[in-house]
């Protein structure tokens, strides 16, 4: 490490590269925060002194409410088609192109309020260049102004509803790719090699974008007896690819602790 | 300055691990499943037609797996992919039949008219190799050698030793013909022991799978005889006044439990294995009958109705007072230790129906294996997983077989007499 | 398959007939050991008819105890389910044969033993000795010997298979007679 009183720049470097750390830990978080918890906000923000252009927004999703995003349209097709059974996986895996028919009528009514906000956007810019020009209304236009506050706080208000629906929602999303994690799983899982007591096993898996297992399962903590753990392998095995997760929650099931309790009911 | 900058380094450095969190899915439960494997027809010498179809290692081999009842053995012979070395493996079209396991083999003329038999166990999914062997045969061991092939597999894959190289003495009774035999676990190869107008009953085998003690009457009562299956002699261990009956060894081999009734009613005596050193174990004057030593040579089990009815009881091996094991039921009769010391398996008698049970000696639940109505004489596999006995299909006596947790259940099938008294052979070696 | 059987055969027939191989299958055969403590009594009684029994001179010797108008050629005492009593009706007969035996000191019975084919062989072989010790203690009351007395049991072995009721089974439940060297 370089010692200050040997090098007189050192103090300047020192802080040049806090600098640079803090500017990364920024840029790190800015798109963690992105990614996971409030993208809506950033597209939001551009609409919340405009009410009825959100409610169209809310209202087409019968999905839990995700307002349009540019590409997310993708991932809402996965959810409602694949039933919790192998079976019904491995046929939506099999037909990708099916899966592209459904995908262009949904858009669709997200469209409409997208053109929406761009244009509420100009509509305001000339409102306040009136405003500039209107000085002597200007009681008119303090009223006008509070009545803007007023709508931004209603809608900072229901922004952060969205806000809250959204990590809801993305957890709800979450919890449901686990449900068809396990029961994909499940009943690959030999459980006649695992003896007659109550063993417990630990894998790790690491997924590609596709739902593909990278690499090889491995082993965290054994049941104990080598024939279930070796079972246990073979059935993640066979159960790959895993469900394709939705890029919204890929993130969060990219790596995955299998916990197996092969002889429980419960 | 120093401490500062590890910290924002340890924190950015963090950050990823902090977002990207692994989360635990938890799968409880599973199928009861029987593993898919395949068994390619091994490469055979062409100057070796004594090799057919129906004999052949592959064969035997699927035979014994599936029997096991774990095992699904997938149809080969169709496979485009015939290998029978490991780079001619092609996994994938493996993977596409659904099998996840995959035997290939090898057997290769040696001068003398021996035979060399190589196999390998490969992992379908994992696409590697589990191990495998290489045996040097005469054409005559060749279902033996199949055999244990078959029990490397069935290890590898289950963690239980096989059993499918072991034999099975039984009884048979064509006519007032009777005949004491020792078989192939599959049945194949049957071989007289002795045979006799009187009955032969309690056939048991020495700890080294050398020798079988048994009951004949061919002396008009019962008499305890001991006969080396290497040589075929023969000598009598007990003929004392009255019964000699119940035969069983010490996990040692040195000394035998017998029952004798002198002039009274059956009493459970010890006795070494040349015949003398006779030592009274029971003194009651009940019915004290079917001994059988546990396998740490503490205590022998046994059948006693000092209580009123028939029910198991155990006594210390050096003698003492007897505890009761058994308390369901008014008739449980004929006990039989598993291998591992840790399971009794029984004959219960229910409203005229005997049935092989099984109860868990340290927690005493109890299970009822079997659904027929005239089970008899149980044995242990000498793994413990699976128990052979007597049985009654359509009013002639047959052999069975059922798990050990009842899941699996096997008949074996007996062309001619009736069968009956099997005893499950020692581990081979 | 042909070969297997013919093996079979071969070896069976080879441990059957044989003098030379150790192995006897049938008959009586002196082994190589023998610890029992019972002795074969003297042949004596063997040709019992006229000379030794009591019976009357002024037939030739009809061996009283092949005699269809004797008791003593009766030697089946039946028994109740799980029973172990002489029935009263039996009682005539176990004297009768108490008579012969205490008249006939050389003379030696086995009571073998028998039940119905249910439940199992080893417990069943118990149970017929239970019946034919219970036979035993009636011919000691009525002064036989212990050392004429040799109680046995077939257990089942002897029993009809295939029985459904008990007019089947209750002809199993017995104990017989047997007079050594008949």
């Amino acid at each position: 490490m370089i010692r200050a009183h040997e090098n007189p720049l050192a103090l300047r470097a020192g802080a040049l590269s806090i600098l640079v750390h803090i500017v990364l830990v920024a840029i790190l978080l800015l798109s963690f925060n992105w990614k996971a918890v409030q993208p809506a906000n950033v597209a939001q923000v551009e609409l919340w002194d405009s009410l009825p252009t959100l409610q169209p927004v809310i209202e087409p999703t019968p999905l839990p409410p995700e307002p349009p995003k540019p590409e997310p349209v993708i991932k809402e097709e996965p959810k409602p088609e694949p039933p919790p059974e192998p079976k019904a996986e491995i046929e939506i895996k099999k037909k990708p192109p099916v899966e592209v028919k459904p995908k262009i009528e949904k858009p669709k009514p997200e469209e409409k309020p997208k053109p929406d906000p761009a244009v509420k956007a100009k509509e305001e810019e000339k409102k306040r260049q009136d405003q500039l020009k209107k000085l002597q209304q200007m009681l008119a236009e303090e009223d006008k102004n509070m009545q803007h506050e007023q709508q931004k706080k209603d809608a900072q208000a229901s922004t952060q509803e969205h806000a809250a629906q959204s990590a809801a929602a993305a957890k709800g999303e979450v919890d449901k790719y686990i449900g068809l994690v396990s029961s994909k799983i499940r009943p690959y899982v030999n459980k006649q090699l695992c003896g007659s007591g109550k063993p417990e096993l630990t894998y790790e898996i690491s997924l590609l974008p596709t739902g593909e297992i990278s690499g090889s399962p491995k082993l965290i903590k054994g049941s104990g007896i080598t024939a279930c753990d070796d079972a246990v392998d073979r059935a993640i095995r066979q159960a790959n690819p895993l469900p394709k997760p939705s890029a919204e929650i890929l993130g969060q099931v990219r790596d995955l602790i299998l916990k197996f309790r092969p002889n429980d009911d419960n | 300055m120093i401490k500062f900058r590890s910290l924002l380094i340890s924190l950015v450095l963090l950050m990823p691990f902090a977002s990207h969190a692994a989360l635990t899915v938890e799968i409880v439960g599973g199928a009861a499943q029987q593993i898919p494997i395949a068994i390619v027809p091994f490469a055979q010498p062409a100057n070796q037609p004594s090799l057919g179809q129906q004999d052949s290692i592959a064969t035997i081999v699927g035979a014994d797996l599936r029997r096991s009842g774990l095992f699904r053995v997938l149809e080969t012979r169709a496979a485009a992919n015939q290998p029978h070395q490991l780079d001619e493996v092609k996994y994938q079209e493996w993977a596409a039949l659904q099998a996840q396991a995959l035997t290939i083999g090898n057997i290769e003329s040696l001068p003398g008219n021996r035979l060399k038999v190589s196999f390998q166990l490969l992992d379908v999914l994992k696409q590697s190799s589990l191990g495998g062997l290489e045996y040097n045969i005469t054409p005559a061991q060749l279902r033996n050698t199949a055999h244990r092939i078959a029990d490397f597999i069935y290890q590898k894959l289950t963690g239980e030793m096989g059993v499918f190289a072991t034999r099975i003495a039984y009884v048979t009774k064509t006519g007032t013909r009777y005949s004491l035999q020792v078989a192939d676990a599959d049945g194949y190869n049957p071989q007289t022991v002795v045979a006799s107008g009187e009955p032969i009953i309690s056939p048991t085998w020495s700890p080294d799978g050398t020798k079988l003690a048994y009951v004949s009457f061919e002396k008009k009562k019962p008499v305890i005889f001991v006969q080396s299956l290497v040589s075929g002699q023969r000598y009598v261990l007990a003929n004392f006044k009255g019964n000699n009956s119940a035969p069983s060894w010490s996990p040692d081999g040195k000394r035998l439990a017998i029952v004798l009734t002198h002039s009274s009613n059956s009493q459970i005596f010890t006795i070494n294995a040349d015949g003398t050193g006779l030592q009274p174990l029971t003194h009651t004057s009940a019915i004290d009958t079917e001994p059988v030593w546990s396998p740490d040579a503490k205590w022998i089990y046994f059948t006693s109705d000092r209580g009123g009815s028939p029910q198991i009881y155990r006594i210390s091996s050096a003698g003492g007072d007897a505890q009761r094991i058994t308390f369901e039921g008014v008739y449980n009769v004929s006990p039989r230790i598993s291998p591992d010391g840790k399971s009794l398996a029984y004959i219960r008698q229910e409203q005229g129906k005997f049935r092989v049970t099984i109860q868990d000696l340290a927690s005493g639940q109890v299970q009822i294996l079997s659904d027929s109505a005239k089970d008899e004489s149980p044995s242990f596999a000498p793994n413990g997983r699976l128990i052979i006995y007597a049985t009654s299909i359509n009013g002639k006596g047959a052999l069975a077989a059922v798990s050990a947790d009842g899941r699996v259940k096997q008949r074996l099938s007996e062309t001619g007499g009736d069968v009956r008294e099997p005893a499950w052979s020692p581990a081979a070696n | 398959m042909n070969k297997r059987i013919l093996v079979s055969l071969l070896l069976a027939i080879s441990l059957a007939a044989c003098s030379s191989k150790p192995i006897k299958d049938t008959a009586p055969a002196v082994e190589d050991k023998s610890p029992s403590t019972s002795q074969t009594a003297p042949d004596t009684s063997k040709n019992d008819s006229a000379s030794t029994s009591g019976m009357t001179d002024t037939q030739p010797a009809i061996n009283p105890l092949k005699d269809p108008n004797n008791i003593l050629s009766k030697r089946s005492i039946y028994f109740d389910y799980d029973k172990d009593e002489v029935k009263p009706e039996y009682r005539a007969l176990v004297e009768a044969h108490a008579k012969y035996l205490a008249a006939h000191p050389d003379a030696k019975v086995f009571l073998q033993g028998n039940t119905d084919e249910r439940g199992t062989r080893e417990y069943n072989l118990s149970l017929g000795q239970r019946r034919a010790v219970a036979v035993k203690k009636v011919l000691n009351v009525l002064g036989v010997a212990d050392k004429q007395i040799e109680t046995v049991s077939f257990g089942e072995e002897k029993a009809k298979t295939n029985c459904s009721d008990d007019a089947c089974w209750k002809d199993d439940r017995r104990v017989d007679i047997a007079y050594e060297n008949e």
